[in-house]
């Protein structure tokens, strides 16, 4: 694939994009916690069609996952625009920022712990690391 | 809160992604129509089944461990594919396994 250069728009896209993704994940959490732990195929019935029958009865799973899907048309102008060896590693970002912003969110309400953190940070530096490796064996 | 079967369905999300992530490769040849629709509905299942662990599991907890599923799709390229796989990516794959091993420690 050809590259092109990093250019300032493109970057700015990128950082939508994470940052869309994250909070697609936080409001659905929120949402999930609203709905409560889904133990059963009842439950799950319930979740999936009174989802779907009335979408205002779960409002921050569907706002989790509109806004999941704009992340994916941002994230696909970026590719756009990139090469995906340097954008694909940069998606790690992520991990952070849902991380962060679930210890932030006080409806979550998530500890931050050292633990944790080490926890992330090793999944992103591996992401990083097979993501950016491309197809070529190195 | 069974700790085991919430492992289970984590990794059960991540094969399921790997799958994806596979046929997402087809989708870059010639479009093939069955494919394509396989992928939309695994799409539309995974989403279900990640709001099923959501109700369940922190988001800061289950979101890294999606990361799973680039082990699986390395394990797969490696494995089924015959591709090689470099010592760059096969230290990528160690570092989400142990980042995961320590999430799972501390849930």
């Amino acid at each position: 694939m050809a590259r092109r250069p990093v250019d300032i728009v493109g970057a700015g896209q990128l950082l939508l994009a994470v940052s869309l993704m994250a909070a697609g994940q936080l409001f659905m959490r929120r949402g999930m916690l609203d709905f409560g732990p889904v133990d059963s195929f009842a439950d799950f019935g319930r979740l999936v069609r009174g989802g779907l029958a009335s979408p205002a009865s779960i409002p921050f799973v569907w706002a989790g996952m509109i806004v999941y899907a704009a992340a994916v048309m941002v994230w696909l102008q970026v590719l756009s625009r990139m090469a995906l060896s340097i954008a694909f590693p940069l998606m790690g970002l992520s991990y952070v920022l849902v991380y962060l912003g679930a210890a932030a969110w006080p409806a979550l309400d998530e500890p931050l712990s050292l633990q944790r953190f080490a926890g992330t940070g090793l999944i992103m530096c591996g992401v990083a690391l097979v993501a950016g490796s491309g197809s070529k064996a190195c | 809160m069974g700790l085991a079967s919430l492992a289970q369905i984590l990794l059960k999300h991540g094969m399921n992604r790997a799958g994806d992530a596979a046929s997402g490769h087809i989708w870059l040849r010639p479009l093939r129509q069955p494919l394509v629709l396989a992928g939309m509905s695994a799409q539309v299942l995974l989403t279900c089944i990640w709001l099923v662990v959501l109700s369940h599991v922190d988001v800061g907890l289950a979101f890294p461990v999606l990361a799973l599923s680039y082990v699986l799709v390395v394990a797969y390229s490696a494995l089924w594919l015959g591709e090689t796989v470099g010592r760059r990516r096969w230290l990528g794959v160690l570092l989400i396994v142990v980042g995961v091993g320590v999430l799972a420690r501390g849930a």
